[in-house]
Formats: structure tokens, C-alpha cells, sequence
């Protein structure tokens, strides 16, 4: 079998885009994968395109191989976008060497450990009442058993930090006597925060709620603090959303920096890459809660993720049967009690709507930028 | 598709003992593993006898969720003998998932990263000359790579200082046998206890560029190969004693080797040897399993190897021409010092029962060297 083109196809989802890879070959199999919506996602894009020059005319079944041609004739250490592409390309191939086989992907990652996968969602509101509210409505349509939301209160940039903790944890208050002690919530700080110090007040200030794990508690890059802030914390650590390949997260995790690892299949280097990223964690006793904002194929790959690893924790999960992201598919799963249930068909098991995603073409779509009181760009 | 049963096979070669699993399922396909021969190895054949329920009436396919139920059950880490059942069993349940699928095991596991597969051959001789005759033998046979214990005979009863003489005489003897052309590796085997002494014997060899030098100083103690590793200059390469994902993790993070040595008949198998590839990967260490044993192990060896992008070498010892390839129905031979990669689906072999059944099992053991005082020797 050879691959004889890949296409990466821009859609939007409303307001942002979802960067679908559809990889063909001779044989008339066809494979589904997502990149990763970075920003200036067309990058991607164009990234996919040149990747495919060295992948014409190979075998799409050899994905380790096809893997170290991208990785290595990139040369230099690739960041978001050109991480983006190659997870976008790698996820085809699986799809492809799957259905060669007739079989689900994760029956090629050593087969099903689970027999389904809990899901969360993120809530949100303006008030601590309205956030308990989008909280009660979400668990009633889709029976969550977990959620996630800010430790802040809206508008935290413009705030004085005593406020931020003051008002940080009412909105959970607010969003635990509404739901009950039948919901975990996890809690995402999405690396706003700048002083470990300041991270550890506000863990404080939110650890008598017993939240599920504290996210993104400080920038990224600051493995040695997030070390630091692990051993003081009283929340497990999450984080890894912004980390990049196995090289990252090794450095990560051998800096004993984190509870939860959260790479994205759409970013870290696609799914055999995020499959030693959780070889690395079970090392460490490190569970894997991935990170998945975008589109069904994202959300299908980490279900064959999850379905097939033993220290996966959960998985994030926007809803795909609302809005325009609904029709991407010709049927959307949706979770049933709080849990998607495994997939039995070849590959992903799921099939892409192509008439849909061309009604939806890309829309320029930025990140909004938050200033604080002095003007100075705020981290969001 | 369930599992039926699992049989045990338990073999001589004339030399050691081998022992075989085959695993049946309600759907006629039947996979095939090796475990390692532990020695005693009744242990291995009794503990397979005992978890064999754990596995009849399950589904082969969940590979994962079968091994990892075993191990938690049993609770206490696993030692040599559950390492090397579940190793076999980890084999029965890749064979059967390649022949369902229709393919060979690699497939299953990421594809093809290589086209061929390098072998190196061990090497003996009582003389530095013997030696050197032994692997231009074997280069003509096509290996270009090659594994020698560095002592001369009786080394245990010599002084250390002519030990270290006699080692480097006879690694020149080999590097001028072999050529510029051909790697070579030393394999102390453990028998030291000293840092310091594997420095002194890895340094009298080291002029005659090694590939590698194997188990340095006893496995136990990962800070004494990590203070060899940071004192010599050629790669260090350990692992065949060290069994699961935990152990490997620490000697890499101890930064105490260059290259890993799993077995794959006692490492936890071929899905707890990705996840060690992937810790090693991550730490820019490369794979070079351990493989003394039978046929069916270097078929796994293999199909590794084959999907594994920092494998780098495969140990070999000429089974194909042994007594032991009577035990399999097609007993690969490598060409010009590589194997090809398999086509046929699973494992790529299959057990010949009745030359298995034909060679029952000896009593061995490995022997009880003893220093010149007559205390027991590290073997």
C-alpha cells in the first residue's frame, strides 16, 4: 500500500478552526487525522504540505518509520506548528493501518483495558451562581461525573490579588453545593500565573473544596518551580498541554514536577508519541488526563488512547453534537453518564462529513488578548 | 475469540533446558512463547501451571488488561520466575493477535522502522590466537560484529594484574583478526563487584574501540554502574538482570547506561519492552536485547527490532545450525550478518512438538565457580 496524497482541510467551527489531515492511498483507504489549531493555523497547514512530499509513494503502515522522517528531516526541534502537522499525519496513518486490518485502532496499542471512558467538561459563568448553573445543566444532559472550571473569577487580571483569592473560591463553592460530592472538579489556572508563590496561596485558598487537580498552576516553561510548587501543594499538579514530544515530558517527570500529565495527541507528536509519553508517566506512577479542546478526530484518537493505556485518568471533552462542529461527522459521540463507551468499528470508527467541512470554510480566528491595569499584556 | 488453555513445554538443547508455552483459543488459532529458563526452571513451568485460570475463557486481545490483572494480583513485585511466565505468556498473546490479524507482530506495533535486522555472534577461545581464528570463522560466515568475554582461562585463580594483561592481549588479538570492518564487544557478565576494577579493565581494552562493554559490575546496585559509566569512555551496556518498566526507568534516570539489554523472555515481554524502548528513547539510549536462549526468543528479538526506532543490535549465537532449531518449523539464518524481517503473520514460527517431546529435560545448572580461596564466584 502507498500513500498517494495528503490534504489538510480548514473548518470552522464557529469561532475557531479544526485543521482535519486526510491522508489517501492506492489501494482506496482513507485516513482521518487532526492538527493541532495553534494560532495562526494556516501554518499548519501549509506545514502538512510540505511534510507530504517525503511521504508520497511510502507505505503508511510503517508509522514509526514515517514518524522519524518527519522528525528528523524537519532538523530543528519542532515547535507547535510543525508538531501540529506531523501529529495531523501520524493520526492518519493509524486510522489507515487499522482499517487495514478491520480492526479498532487500539487494537494495535495492545488492546482494550477499560471498558469506558470517563469524560469531563469545563463550566463556566460570569456569577458563582451562573457557573453552578451551567454546572447542573451540563450533568443533566450528559450525566458528567466530573467537571472542570477557573480558579478565577472573571476579569482576575483587573483585580487586586486578594480579591482574585476571595473570589476565586466562591465560584467552586457555588459550583460544589450545586453539584454535589458525586462530581469532581478539576481546576484549570491555564498558566496564567507568573510567581509560584502566588500559585501556592491560591491552591490554599481552593484545597479545603478538594478539587480534582489543579491545572497549568504556572507558565510552562518553569519546570524546576513547578517541581517546587508540587511538593507544597496540597492539589495534585496537572499539566503538559503546552509541552511538545517525549522529551518534554521526560524532562517533566523526571523533575518529579507533576501529578497528571495532560499532552494533546494534536501537539505532542501525534498518538505513538503520545503512547510513550504515557510509558514514561506509568514509569513515574503519573496518570494521563489528555488535553482535547478540538474536533470529533481528536476526541476519537484519545478515546483509542484511553480505551487501550492503563494509567489514563480521564479524558477532556467538548460536547460534538451542538453547532456547526455536529455536522463534521456523520454521528457524533456523545457521552452517555459521564462516559463515552469504546468503539468497535476499523480504525477511528468514525467517519467525516467532507461536504460539511467545505460549507465551513477557515475564518481567521486570534486568541484574545488580556492587559492588566497598567496595560501590560496579561497571560490567557 | 477466548482462551482455551495454555501448554507447557520443557526441552533440552542438549546444553540447557528450554521451555515452551503454546496458547489455544475457541477459534483454533494458537499462539507460542518462550519464557526464560531461570534455572531452576520447574519454577517458570509451575507458576504458568498456577496463573493458567486467570487467563482460560478471556480474550487474547486484551494484552494489556490480561498482564497487567496478573501482575496486580499477585500483588508483591514480580521476580525472575513470574517475570519470565508472563514474558511467555506477553509472546502467546502477540503470536495470536498477528495471525488474527493476518499479519506479523510488528505491525501491530507501529510498522516497519528498519529493512534488516544486525546480528553480532559471540565469540570464545581458550588463546588470544583460538580467538582470533574462532571470529574470522565467523566473518566469513558474514557477521560483522562480534561479543568475547575479555578473560583468559582460570581467570578467577590469576592475579588482577595479569588478568588485565591477558584481557587486552586478547582483545588485540581480535580487533586485529576481525579488522578496521567488524565491531566488537566485551561482556564482563557481572563478575566484578569493584567500580573501580571494571575501570581499570574496561580502560586496558578500550584502545581496541569497543562497541560496547556489558554488565560492568553486578546489576544490584545501579549507583556502581552509574560511577563506572561516568568514569570510562566506551558505551556501557547492561539490562539482561533487570526486569518491568520500573527498573529500566531507574538505571536510565540513574544516567548508568548507553545501551539497554532487556530479555525478552524475562524483561515482561514485547509490550512491557515498548514501553522500556520508550523510557530509553526519551533518554537517548539505544537496544541491544539480550538472546541466549531458543529460536522463538530471537523471533521476538525480531519483531522488536523491527518496529523499534533505537534498537541497534541483536545478539546472536548460530541457533539455526544447533540442535535447538529442531524445535522450530523455519529456524531463521542471517544473511551477511543481518536478519530479514518476517512476512508470516505473528511471531513468525511455529513449534515442532514432537522434536520438542523427542528431548526431555535434563537437570543443569551454571556451575559453581569459586575464587582461588574457594569462596564462591560471581558467575
Amino acid at each position: 500500500m502507498k500513500i498517494t496524497n495528503i490534504t489538510c482541510i480548514v473548518a470552522n467551527a464557529g469561532r475557531r478552526n479544526i485543521l482535519f489531515v486526510k491522508t489517501e492511498t492506492d489501494e482506496g483507504l482513507v485516513g482521518w487525522g487532526e492538527a493541532y489549531g495553534v494560532g495562526p493555523d494556516m501554518a499548519a497547514a501549509v506545514t502538512v504540505d510540505y511534510l507530504k512530499e517525503w511521504l508520497i509513494g511510502e507505505d503508511p503502515r510503517n508509522i514509526e518509520y514515517l514518524w522519524a522522517i518527519m522528525y528528523q528531516g524537519l532538523r530543528f526541534p519542532p515547535g507547535s506548528v510543525g508538531l501540529a502537522a506531523v501529529s495531523g499525519i501520524e493520526h492518519t496513518l493509524w486510522d489507515i493501518s487499522a482499517k487495514a486490518l478491520g480492526l479498532p485502532v487500539y487494537r494495535l496499542l495492545g488492546g482494550q483495558v477499560r471498558d469506558r471512558i470517563r469524560v469531563y467538561q469545563s463550566c463556566r459563568g460570569a456569577t458563582p451562581e451562573e457557573a453552578a448553573e451551567h454546572a447542573v445543566n451540563l450533568i443533566s444532559r450528559y450525566g458528567y461525573t466530573a467537571l472542570k472550571m477557573s480558579p478565577f473569577p472573571p476579569g482576575q487580571e483587573t483585580m487586586p490579588w486578594n480579591k482574585v483569592l476571595r473570589e476565586g473560591p466562591r465560584f467552586l463553592e457555588a459550583v460544589r453545593s450545586a453539584v454535589g460530592d458525586g462530581v469532581d472538579i478539576g481546576l484549570d489556572a491555564h498558566a496564567k500565573l507568573f510567581e509560584p508563590a502566588r500559585a501556592l496561596e491560591l491552591a490554599d485558598a481552593l484545597a479545603p473544596h478538594q478539587p480534582f487537580f489543579l491545572e497549568e498552576p504556572l507558565r510552562p516553561e518553569n519546570i524546576g518551580a513547578m517541581g517546587e510548587l508540587r511538593r507544597k501543594m496540597s492539589i495534585p499538579l496537572a499539566t503538559g498541554e503546552c509541552l511538545y514530544a517525549k522529551f518534554e515530558f521526560s524532562d517533566l517527570l523526571r523533575a518529579e514536577a507533576v501529578d497528571i500529565i495532560q499532552p494533546d495527541v494534536c501537539v505532542c507528536g501525534g498518538l505513538g508519541e503520545m503512547r510513550k509519553i504515557a510509558a514514561l508517566a506509568e514509569a513515574h506512577d503519573v496518570v494521563v488526563a489528555p488535553h482535547n479542546p478540538m474536533g470529533p478526530i481528536a476526541t476519537a484518537i484519545n478515546v483509542h488512547f484511553a480505551a487501550a493505556t492503563s494509567n489514563f485518568l480521564i479524558l477532556e471533552f467538548v460536547p460534538h453534537d451542538t453547532g456547526t462542529r455536529s455536522e463534521f461527522v456523520k454521528e457524533a459521540w456523545v457521552p452517555v453518564d459521564g462516559y463515552i463507551s469504546i468503539p468497535e468499528g476499523p480504525g477511528w470508527g468514525l467517519e467525516v462529513d467532507e461536504e460539511a467541512l467545505a460549507r465551513y470554510p477557515y475564518a481567521s480566528w486570534r486568541r484574545a488578548n488580556t492587559r492588566r491595569p497598567d496595560n501590560s499584556p496579561a497571560f490567557i | 475469540m477466548k482462551i482455551t488453555d495454555i501448554v507447557t513445554f520443557h526441552c533440552s538443547d542438549g546444553r540447557r533446558n528450554t521451555i515452551f508455552l503454546q496458547m489455544h483459543t475457541d477459534e483454533g488459532v494458537a499462539g507460542v512463547g518462550e519464557p526464560y529458563t531461570i534455572g531452576p526452571d520447574e519454577g517458570v513451568l509451575a507458576l504458568v501451571e498456577s496463573i493458567k485460570p486467570w487467563f482460560v475463557g478471556q480474550d487474547p486481545s486484551r494484552i494489556e488488561w490480561l498482564l497487567r490483572r496478573a501482575r496486580n494480583t499477585m500483588r508483591f513485585p514480580l521476580g525472575a520466575v513470574a517475570w519470565s511466565a508472563l514474558s511467555g505468556i506477553d509472546h502467546c498473546l502477540w503470536d495470536i493477535a498477528g495471525k488474527t490479524a493476518g499479519v506479523p507482530t510488528y505491525m501491530l506495533l507501529g510498522g516497519k522502522s528498519r529493512d534488516r535486522v544486525r546480528v553480532y555472534h559471540s565469540v570464545g577461545g581458550t588463546t588470544p590466537e583460538e580467538l582470533g581464528e574462532s571470529a574470522m570463522a565467523l566473518k566469513e560466515e558474514g557477521y560483522s560484529a562480534f561479543k568475547t568475554s575479555p578473560y583468559p582461562q582460570n581467570w578467577r585463580e590469576m592475579p588482577w594484574n595479569l588478568v588485565v594483561r591477558e584481557s587486552a592481549a586478547r582483545l588485540e588479538a581480535l580487533r586485529a583478526a576481525v579488522g578496521e570492518d567488524a565491531d566488537i564487544a566485551i561482556d564482563i557478565h557481572t563478575t566484578l563487584m569493584e567500580a573501580a576494577r571494571a575501570r581499570q579493565l574496561t580502560d586496558a581494552v578500550s584502545p581496541y574501540r569497543l562497541m560496547f562493554v556489558e554488565e560492568a559490575v553486578r546489576p544490584e546496585n545501579i549507583a556502581t554502574m552509574a560511577r563506572v559509566r561516568a568514569q570510562v569512555r566506551v558505551p556501557l551496556a547492561t539490562g539482561e538482570n533487570l526486569f518491568g518498566l520500573s527498573q529500566f526507568t531507574n538505571l536510565i534516570e540513574s544516567e548508568a547506561v548507553d545501551i539497554i539489554q532487556p530479555d525478552l523472555c524475562v524483561c515482561g515481554g514485547l509490550l512491557e519492552a515498548k514501553k522500556i524502548a520508550a523510557v530509553a528513547e526519551a533518554n537517548y539510549v539505544t537496544i541491544a536485547p539480550h538472546n541466549p536462549l531458543g529460536l522463538l526468543s530471537t523471533a521476538a528479538c525480531v519483531q522488536l527490532a523491527a518496529c523499534t526506532p533505537n534498537f541497534i543490535i541483536l545478539e546472536y549465537h548460530g541457533d539455526h545450525a544447533r540442535l535447538k532449531a529442531q524445535f522450530v518449523d523455519d529456524p531463521w539464518q542471517p544473511v551477511d550478518g543481518y536478519f530479514d524481517i518476517p512476512v508470516r503473520p505473528g511471531l513468525g514460527m511455529e513449534l515442532n512438538i514432537d522434536a520438542i517431546q523427542s528431548h526431555p529435560p535434563i537437570h543443569w545448572d551454571r556451575g559453581f565457580p569459586t575464587l582461588a580461596d574457594g569462596s564462591p564466584a560471581n558467575l
